[in-house]
């Protein structure tokens, strides 16, 4: 009867806190939106059955959440050191607190990535720079609101709207608060198509909505194959802080370009970023206990992330419309939009709102090239702020 | 012994740690916010137009040095060849019609 009543009290129903059920209720949410809705489902299912497993409560004592590190242990009575192995758990997340699993991400996205249609129209790549503007203004908010600048700086980069890049500089320069902006990135990512619209149609005439862009013009293979050396050098001069994702960005995109490594490519492309995705999404999830995760600081940087995106959204629009008061071409200003740098969520809303107004303009292609300057920006923000803060 | 009279007094000056206050100001100005923010904004410009300025000039600068490079292939991406249409059908059985007239009247005059 004692065994049985001992076993009882490590079950999960009896260690159950209201936190758990609320996470894992969350993670249900989670799992929902991605089945229902479509929202990001390769991101959010894992990340939410993740969260339900995080949330089991553990038994005393045994290795099983992600925070149970191995490690070497000095025994002074015996003069003997043990190895006391961590949870399997704990050595998934390793390639999110260790920040290897971003920059592997970045070689895939970079090897699907065609750049041409930014390299076809140069002055569209202004827009990624313009929504960065949202990381930095978050920074401030963060840092008024009395977080420290490094942890204020990760919390900015949610505005990137850039998962890999938000986990990379968090895991860099705020580890504690890892979990919570992880969440609160890939949440707005889901999100973009709720967030996004409202902002543009607010910043927009009916009349700019209607703009429709010049036909491209063709990128020969020797540019798209010089590009990703050119432009790696040009980001890593600037900001050598971003060598790390910016190189890998741009070495998946040589592999893809060159089309003498297509085998590599195709890998980096595919099979690799699937693994890769399912490992980061399930771990970050895993790592949203609620002891950790339920805390005051959670909210504000949930609030502080959705302020993020909306001025990253508002900055590339406005910006594109400051471009048209000097352009002959006007450029349909809703493209601003995608210079926030959720490939393709967001080149995908600019071509919903505008086919809203008129349903035979074809933004895709031209919202396509603020899209990945967008990332591109992004991780030299986050390369900078990592240079600076560190 | 001035260098490190001014290391103290610099050490001293610089807040290393400091007194965070909840939403003031003060937590902005502190640590250096405004200054990080305008900075890095302007590095992540910087880097865009370095990159929009190259992906600009790469295509005449390849065009001005083309002649000393090699052939690159570049890949097929005309148009696809046209499919056949009910008016092919009907030249198709034009001619089929017309080499059969032909024939049948080679044999009728031999």
């Amino acid at each position: 009867m004692e065994i049985l009543t001992q076993f009882l009290n490590t079950t999960g129903f009896a260690q159950m806190t209201w936190g758990n059920a609320i996470m894992i209720l969350i993670g249900m949410v989670f799992i929902s939106l991605a089945i229902i809705k479509h929202y990001e489902p390769l991101l959010l299912l894992p990340i939410g059955f993740g969260m339900i497993v995080g949330n089991i409560p553990i038994v005393p004592g045994m290795a099983l959440s992600v925070y149970d590190e191995g490690g070497m242990t000095l025994d002074l009575g015996n003069q003997a050191v043990t190895y006391n192995p961590g949870s399997v758990l704990s050595y998934i997340y390793y390639g999110v607190s260790q920040g290897i699993f971003p920059p592997l991400i970045f070689l895939g996205i970079g090897a699907m990535t065609d750049f041409s249609t930014m390299m076809s129209n140069p002055k569209l790549v202004l827009l990624g720079a313009a929504a960065q503007v949202g990381i930095f203004l978050t920074l401030i908010g963060a840092m008024f609101l009395g977080f420290l600048a490094p942890q204020a700086a990760a919390i900015g980069i949610i505005g990137g709207a850039d998962g890999p890049t938000a986990i990379f500089l968090a895991s860099r320069l705020a580890p504690e608060l890892l979990g919570a902006i992880a969440i609160a990135a890939y949440s707005y990512m889901a999100l973009v198509p709720v967030i996004q619209p409202p902002i543009m149609k607010l910043l927009t005439t009916r009349e700019e909505r209607l703009i429709r862009m010049k036909p491209p013009r063709r990128v020969s293979k020797r540019e798209k194959i010089i590009f990703p050396v050119v432009a790696f050098l040009i980001c890593t001069m600037i900001a050598p802080g971003s060598i790390v994702l910016i190189g890998m960005l741009f070495f998946g995109n040589l592999m893809k370009e060159s089309m003498v490594t297509e085998r590599l490519a195709v890998t980096a492309r595919t099979v690799m970023i699937d693994i890769v995705t399912i490992l980061l999404g399930f771990a970050v999830g895993a790592s949203t206990q609620a002891q950790r995760f339920l805390q005051y600081d959670s909210l504000l940087i949930f609030g502080l992330g959705a302020l993020s995106f909306a001025v990253a959204t508002a900055g590339g629009v406005l910006f594109a419309k400051l471009m048209n008061l000097f352009l002959q071409d006007k450029i349909n200003p809703l493209l601003g939009a995608a210079g926030v740098s959720a490939v393709p969520d967001s080149a995908r809303v600019v071509q919903m709102v505008g086919q809203e107004e008129d349903p035979h303009n074809f933004l895709l292609m031209h919202a396509m090239a603020p899209n990945v300057a967008g990332v591109i920006g992004s991780a030299v923000a986050a390369g900078v702020l990592w240079s600076v803060l560190l | 012994m001035v260098p490190d009279l001014i290391i103290l007094l610099l050490a001293q000056a610089i807040p290393t740690d400091p007194p965070l206050t909840s939403f003031r100001w003060f937590n902005v100005t502190s640590q250096n916010g405004i200054p990080i923010a305008m900075l890095g904004m302007v590095i992540v410009f910087s880097a865009l137009v370095l990159i929009s300025l190259a992906i600009t000039a790469l295509p005449r600068l390849l065009n001005a040095i083309s002649p000393y490079l090699p052939q690159v292939e570049e890949p097929h991406d005309g148009p696809p060849p046209a499919e056949s249409t009910a008016g092919d059908e009907e030249a198709v059985i034009a001619a089929i019609g017309f080499v059969l007239h032909s024939e049948m009247q080679k044999a009728m005059k031999k």
